[in-house]
């Protein structure tokens, strides 16, 4: 096999690596060391080796919530500041033993509130302090180096409890089509009919309050009960089951008054016998007879931008 | 010779290609029938690719009678249960029509321009005849086959 073959072979592995890693983690990143890239790491941990080189980073963001990106840039010994890339780009000079000096980060797209926070290990300080939102961190002058870095990034998020508004949910087409009840009653727009736990990792394995709720739990939800006053912001969801074949979700609006989505049909605040939704649990659900319990999940105003990991 | 000999092979290889891709495209054309049947998991699907039976689902919409009495939007209820079967055309022996739900007698028939009409199929053959292969195809059990004819 050429090299040519094996370099190609080498980036197609490594891009399947960086495709998973990307799932479980808000900020990824990793550092060019020693004339290889190291291991990616996430949310906190050390990317380089102290006492060794640091001549690149790569540094990408994943979020489920919001289009944001990251942008970053480095202080290269002898070439001063880098352009600004993003998105995993490289930022740093591989190759000819040129050190970085300093990096700024800052966040594209980002709501208020959202901070990318990171500190740099200088050779003589050790760990400088946390900076935040495009501050230098390191020194940034010819003689001083940075060894490795370490990156947190804090999502903001405010939880809110959305008003009935079904025409969102209702456009005979894509969203209608691919939202299923666990969507609308999370509020949160996927386009993959989401399912119980395939986010958390623990799908359901049969159709039962047990197995559901689990997969639910999995999936960032709490459990509550009826009489329960939902906390600040948090969206009150119930979960119902047709025996040994499907489970149904249902959600209370800001009204009060519940709503839900059967399948792939529209989203209405009916039930079966045609009467507005006070009570999930007393509603005509048709085969769906036994009631699992309540949950709660953290919604938004709008529709379909509910911020549950639901998948 | 030999760029004719390589000429040659790239030809044949290209050829098989396009062959490959137009069988796969064959195969796949026919009716998308999915049974609109739960809320949380996704619905039961199957495709029907026999000749015989689309023509025969064809003549049947063909003879239906126009339900002018019908002004809803849709004969699909926002219901939990049964909520009818939608049947999505990629044939070319229906050529004009991209889709229909069928619920019980009701009948939602849209063309490729997405004009829609509403039809009525008084003894439930459509529906009784989409269940029955369901059946066969394995996509749903008897019990879901019972709760479509017994759910109003």
């Amino acid at each position: 096999m050429s090299l040519k073959k094996v370099i190609f072979v080498i980036s197609l592995l490594g891009l399947l690596f960086i495709g998973s890693s990307l799932e479980a983690y808000d900020v990824t990143y990793r550092a060019y060391v020693g004339g290889a890239w190291q291991a990616w790491v996430s949310d906190g941990q050390t990317a380089g080796t102290i006492g060794s080189r640091l001549e690149a980073v790569q540094i990408t963001l994943n979020s489920s919530y919001l289009p944001v990106d990251v942008e970053y840039r480095t202080y290269v010994s002898g070439s001063g500041w880098q352009a600004w890339v993003s998105s995993g780009a490289t930022s740093g000079i591989i190759g000819q033993n040129k050190q970085l000096g300093g990096i700024e980060i800052r966040l594209l797209n980002a709501a208020a509130g959202n901070t990318i926070k990171y500190r740099a290990y200088d050779s003589k300080d050790g760990w400088l302090p946390w900076v935040t939102n495009g501050q230098t961190a390191g020194y940034a002058t010819k003689a001083k180096k940075i060894q490795a870095i370490e990156i947190k990034y804090f999502q903001t998020i405010i939880c809110s409890t959305p008003p009935y508004y079904p025409d969102y949910w209702n456009d005979r087409s894509i969203i209608q089509k691919n939202n299923n009840c666990y969507n609308y009653s999370n509020n949160k727009r996927t386009d993959t009919f989401a399912q119980p736990g395939r986010a958390g990792g623990d799908m359901y394995s049969s159709i039962d309050c047990i197995e559901v709720t689990n997969g639910a739990i999995a999936d960032g939800l709490i459990p509550t009960t009826a009489s329960e006053i939902p906390p600040p912001g948090k969206t009150k969801i119930a979960m119902v089951i047709w025996p040994d074949t499907d489970y149904h979700w249902y959600r209370q609006d800001s009204d009060g008054y519940w709503t839900h989505k059967p399948g792939q049909t529209a989203a209405t605040n009916l039930d079966n016998s045609g009467n507005i939704i006070t009570n999930p649990e007393t509603a005509d659900r048709g085969g769906y007879t036994i009631f699992c319990g309540y949950f709660l999940t953290c919604s938004d105003v709008n529709q379909g931008e509910g911020y549950a990991n639901i998948r | 010779m030999k760029h004719f000999t390589i000429f040659t092979v790239v030809l044949f290889l290209i050829a098989g290609v396009t062959m490959n891709a137009q069988n796969t495209v064959k195969q796949e054309k026919g009716l998308k029938v999915t049974i609109m049947i739960f809320s949380g998991r996704p619905d039961p699907t199957f495709t029907i690719t026999d000749e015989s039976i689309i023509t025969k689902i064809k003549d049947s919409l063909g003879k239906m009678p126009k339900n002018e009495k019908f002004n809803g939007e849709t004969v699909s209820p926002a219901a939990l249960g049964y909520k009818g079967i939608l049947v999505e055309n990629s044939s070319d022996l229906i050529p004009d029509m991209d889709s229909f739900v069928v619920h019980h007698s009701k009948v939602e028939f849209k063309n490729k321009s997405a004009v829609k009409n509403f039809l009525e199929d008084y003894a439930y053959e459509l529906q009784d005849l989409l269940v029955r292969l369901a059946l066969e195809k394995g996509a749903i059990d008897m019990n879901l086959a019972d709760h479509i004819k017994n759910q109003k």
